[in-house]
């Protein structure tokens, strides 16, 4: 190559760039494929359902959500008989540090400061029901919760929150 | 201290993210890179100010953006092997008004783009008109026409 003209360039140093953008756009395709498989929340593949034994509670939420994001939790519950209708839906006080609860749905009666949590007592007519919590995360990384209704067995909820 | 971060993050993420696009991507802009350019500043605003449309929060965000780029000036000037990473070196295409096909294919130019510089810089004609063609650092292409 004729070296008239002054001018930095280095061909080894090019190649390994290059090498390094294919890499980059490797990653690139792969961040979209796990967007579009649900990796990174606001997908229906990024819920998950728990139920527990007795059936009476069970809960739907998104495995992975967003900061500041709305993400919903659905409780679907079988009040019991001898409750007159009235449903108390505890949830512990580390889920509730990590988020904000913009609206729970149907409006609860009151709510309670209790075991270490609160609750919420909702009347119903003795129907199968749904509650929905709407939630803004607060908090970044794993977030651990706890729900439970009357004095049931309590289910464990785990989610990612991305920031 | 959030604004800070969230200007810091975005200014890395999209300092990385157009390094691995390559040069070409905003450099010549088309129309649709135009287009381009205001949906990702668009979509960017949102990830740096949050829910936060204080004053304060967009003036510490643009405090943060603007001292990243003079501290990177700054580095740049002092660890010139940074500067490399940064904005890469500038590389030559034609050479002697020979085409270097293997180069071209890597940085996506193809003849047409070095014929349409070369036009529109020196009103050449032809390839072997062209005793350099260099694809600069900012993704602009500069033509050295043969003399005589």
């Amino acid at each position: 190559m004729d070296k008239n003209i002054h001018i930095e360039q280095d061909l080894p140093f090019q190649y390994r760039q290059w090498r390094l953008e294919r890499i980059g756009q490797v990653l690139i395709a792969g961040c979209i494929l796990a967007a579009l498989l649900g990796l990174f929340g606001h997908h229906p593949l990024a819920s998950m359902t728990h139920r527990t034994s007795d059936g009476r509670l069970s809960i739907h939420y998104d495995r992975f959500a967003r900061v500041e994001s709305t993400s919903a939790v659905r409780l679907t519950l079988q009040p019991r008989k001898s409750g007159n209708g009235v449903v108390r839906v505890w949830l512990d006080q580390e889920y509730l540090d990590a988020l904000q609860l913009t609206s729970i749905s149907p409006m609860p009666l009151r709510a309670e400061a209790h075991d270490g949590g609160r609750t919420f007592v909702l009347q119903t007519d003795g129907s199968r029901f749904t509650v929905t919590l709407s939630i803004q995360f607060q908090a970044v990384g794993t977030v651990h919760g706890s729900v439970k209704v009357d004095d049931d067995e309590a289910l464990a909820v785990t989610q990612f929150v991305w920031p | 201290m959030d604004a800070i971060v969230r200007g810091l993050v975005v200014y890395l993420f999209l300092l990385i993210l157009f390094r691995i696009a390559g040069r070409r991507t905003l450099g010549s802009i088309t129309n649709f890179d135009f287009v381009l350019l205001l949906i990702i500043s668009e979509a960017t605003q949102n990830a740096m100010i949050g829910n936060d449309y204080s004053v304060t929060n967009g003036f510490l965000v643009i405090l943060t953006l603007v001292g990243l780029d003079i501290v990177l000036s700054y580095m740049k000037q002092r660890f010139p092997a940074m500067e490399r990473y940064l904005d890469g070196l500038p590389l030559i295409l034609v050479d002697q008004g020979r085409p270097l096909k293997d180069l071209m294919y890597r940085v996506r130019v193809d003849e047409q783009d070095i014929l349409a510089a070369a036009r529109e810089k020196h009103g050449l004609e032809r390839m072997d008109q062209i005793k350099y063609a260099i694809l600069e650092t900012n993704g602009m292409i500069s033509i050295v026409p043969k003399m005589g």
